[in-house]
């Protein structure tokens, strides 16, 4: 019994060490891709030099390094581990807090708002706060995307509904929300329906450093809240009712969570658009090796879904290079595929 | 009589050198020229007389506004102070003099932008920037260019000079830009292209938005984008081609009493109609025609089966479709660009009646003002009137065409009317 524990215990931590090192070599490499040709090694270098204030005269080569390495390379890499992160950990607590594991942070409609939300700003250019600029669209996509999970969170307290309603309700919102963005579209110049349609697959390409505050903070908090509440969401492994029968005020605990997913989700979506996959399938694989318990599912999920994220970043950039393909078409290329052998593989124990 | 003779050689002799005199003089007109335009098409902070130059009249003018003789003038703060005053004077006395420095001018977004003067190493995007680039002879500048299809024919030289800097039409890579040592990115005012540009201002690369593919105001950005390349005799060179192209079409059209002038409605894209104030309605207006569209908003979408467009109020005599596509098209690929665009427009009166055209949209704001008068007023602009002032531009300013001996209706057709293909 006593080793079984130690080998679980090292499982976990072999997990979490494996994830972590990805994330670096993964960033890493990152790191080095484009014209200017930078090292692996000589990366780290030049983000020390940075963080210590080394100084270069301007646009010398050392200048060129540290500025396209600091502004153009690395708040891709920061921003996939930030967005990978938190969508892992929306994944992980939302499915446990719906008990379905086919939740995701999407489910409550908030990809179909944020979109939406864009596609006005685009194509009507109406924005909330600063009209017309970058922010006002960010804005924008974040409010809207609030806007079906309270609607789902409203419908489920109305109705004193089951979990699965707040699915439900979620897709049904989804629909509404899709279907107002197309109308919006079919009136729309070809250009602006590009610029909306990198919003609805995904893509790191156009991040910067202005884009990773807000991302971060919420992702940050967020988690940490998770993490907090990581024991209540085991409770609701075992059911509502064992779960109230252990003191847990489950209906008011499952909307708090709600409310945590969808700012994070919504944070995260107006500025990189909906990636897939990484939210549904990273739960499920960091299950298989660590098992169920959120105090150490969500940690790790963070982990796992900011490396996976990573991954996919890298094959977007490199499978057709000199061009590349939105982030969000790869990790659906890659998470369908995963997901179904999950499913396939899966034991009915995990859940 | 001896000092009869001496009196007539004195005679002819002055004659002679007065005739040569003004021979010479009228041979030189074009170095001569000077425009008259005073609405201020040169943006540079420091034009404060609001002509087409840089020069020492505007120092007279900024001594005019100092002393109260003359209102202040759009650019007339040089130096972006706040003030009028001698340190503007002392300011654009060094711009006169072309001294390497930062100076300041409008963009199309309205924002008053710092540049360093002069540029030397030039990125530009799009295709229709890039058009205009070439016709104020920055081509030998243009280090960088965006990924995507650039007309094979037109962009021929570019595609061989310079590095493509992006696998996308809209974007330039910062991190190649780095590398070639651009300066400075030319790029289209809408926000689609050049996603990434504060990436650029943080490198400091002066990012100049423009409005190439506008109505006449593409004028402005070619003399204001020639002066921060330092290339202003050749960028007034081609601001004269176009004013002078303009001044002889105006003549003929203001012989055009109201009751005849022609509507039309103009259509960008696939299917998108000009409304009041797009570039494409007020292209076809300066072209003497009634434009019919009665909406604000930039365009009106005309999809298959669409009612709208079939109103009375919408019947036109024309309808003028501006289009992208490549310079190198000829009659036999012209029958597949019509039947792509007729799908939205047979149902209509011009359509019916012949007054449906299509053409090329990658060419200066005259040729596409002269492509329409053409068509609108066949008694007053002979037929081939927009192909020869094509053919004119290809050979002056496009010296890779115009190399090539390329033959506006051999090597490419530019104007496709319903006479040329299968209705």
């Amino acid at each position: 019994m006593k080793d079984e524990y130690h080998r679980y215990t090292g499982r976990k931590i072999l997990f979490i060490s494996l994830c972590a090192l990805t994330i670096v070599c993964a960033g890493g490499y990152a790191l080095t891709l484009g014209v200017r040709e930078i090292g692996f090694l000589e990366t780290f270098g030049i983000i020390w030099n940075h963080l210590t204030g080394v100084g270069y005269d301007l646009h010398s080569d050392g200048w060129w390094d540290d500025f396209v390495l600091w502004e153009d390379r690395l708040p891709r890499v920061v921003v996939a581990v930030i967005a990978g992160a938190g969508l892992a950990i929306g994944g992980a607590a939302m499915q446990s807090v719906v008990k379905n594991p086919l939740a995701d942070p999407y489910t409550t409609g908030i990809s179909s708002g944020a979109v939406l939300g864009i596609t006005v700003a685009i194509v009507l250019g109406t924005s909330i706060g600063s009209f017309g600029s970058n922010y006002g669209m960010v804005l924008n996509a974040f409010v809207f995307g609030l806007v079906p999970t309270a609607v789902a969170i409203a419908v489920t307290k109305m109705s004193n509904a089951s979990p699965a309603t707040i699915i439900l309700a979620g897709t049904a919102m989804s629909y509404l929300l899709n279907a107002a963005s197309t109308l919006l579209l079919v009136t729309a110049e070809a250009g602006k329906i590009q610029e909306a349609f990198l919003w609805q697959v995904g893509t790191l390409e156009w991040v910067m450093w202005d884009d990773v505050p807000l991302m971060f903070v919420i992702t940050l908090v967020g988690g940490i809240v998770l993490l907090f509440f990581s024991r209540q969401l085991n409770l609701l492994l075992f059911g509502d009712k064992s779960a109230k029968s252990l003191g847990l005020d489950v209906d008011n605990f499952r909307l708090i969570v709600l409310l945590i997913l969808s700012l994070v989700t919504a944070s995260i979506v107006s500025f990189v658009g909906i990636i897939g996959f990484v939210g549904l399938v990273s739960p499920h694989i960091v299950r298989m090796f660590i098992g169920s318990d959120n105090r150490f599912v969500i940690p790790a999920s963070a982990l796992f879904g900011a490396a996976f994220l990573l991954v996919a970043d890298l094959i977007a950039r490199t499978v057709i290079a000199p061009g590349e393909l939105p982030v969000g078409v790869i990790m659906s290329f890659i998470g369908g595929p995963i997901f179904l052998i999950l499913i396939i593989k899966s034991r009915k124990g995990m859940w | 009589m001896a000092s009869t003779k001496l009196i007539a050689v004195a005679v002819v002799a002055i004659v002679v050198v007065a005739a040569v005199g003004l021979v010479l003089m009228s041979g030189d007109e074009d170095s001569e020229y000077r425009s008259d335009n005073d609405q201020g098409r040169l943006k540079i902070f420091g034009n404060a007389n609001n002509d087409d130059y840089l020069d020492e009249k505007d120092i007279e003018a900024l001594e005019s506004i100092i002393s109260g003789e003359m209102e202040k003038t759009p650019f007339s703060d040089a130096n972006q102070d706040g003030k009028v005053n001698q340190s503007d004077i002392d300011f654009v006395e060094r711009m006169v003099d072309r001294e390497k420095m930062t100076i300041y001018y409008l963009n199309n977004n309205s924002e008053v932008k710092s540049c360093a003067y002069p540029k030397s190493s030039v990125a530009a995007l799009p295709n229709t920037t890039l058009a205009l680039m070439k016709s104020i002879g920055a081509t030998d500048m243009i280090k960088g260019i965006p990924g995507g299809n650039l007309d094979a024919t037109m962009f021929a030289d570019l595609k061989e000079s310079a590095t493509v800097m992006s696998s996308k039409a809209t974007d330039i890579d910062l991190d190649t830009a780095a590398d070639e040592g651009i300066d400075c990115v030319v790029v289209d005012y809408s926000s689609v292209y050049l996603k990434n540009y504060e990436q650029f201002e943080k490198a400091q690369i002066d990012v100049i938005r423009i409005n190439a593919a506008g109505g006449l105001d593409s004028l402005d950005w070619a003399l204001t984008v020639g002066y921060l390349l330092g290339l202003e005799e050749e960028s007034q060179a081609f601001v004269k081609f176009s004013d002078d192209l303009l001044k002889e079409m105006n003549d003929k059209l203001e012989t055009v009493s109201d009751a005849d002038r022609v509507t039309t409605l103009s259509v960008t894209m696939s299917n998108s109609i000009g409304g009041i104030g797009s570039s494409s309605f007020v292209t076809s207006e300066d072209a003497g025609a009634r434009n019919l569209a009665d909406w604000t908003t930039t365009t009106q979408k005309a999809n298959v089966g669409d009612e709208w467009i079939l109103k009375e109020q919408y019947s036109s005599d024309f309808i003028a479709h501006t289009c992208n596509y490549s310079f190198s098209t000829t009659s036999d690929e012209i029958q597949e660009i019509w039947d792509t665009y007729k799908v939205y427009f047979e149902g209509t009166d011009a359509y019916k009646d012949g007054g449906y055209f299509i053409f090329n949209s990658n060419v200066p704001v005259v040729i596409r003002i002269a492509y329409q008068v053409e068509m609108y007023y066949p008694d007053l602009f002979e037929e081939g009137y927009a192909s020869g002032i094509i053919q004119e531009w290809i050979d002056t300013f496009i010296d890779n065409l115009h190399e090539d001996g390329f033959t506006v209706g051999e090597d490419g057709i530019f104007l496709i009317k319903s006479d040329m293909v299968k209705v």
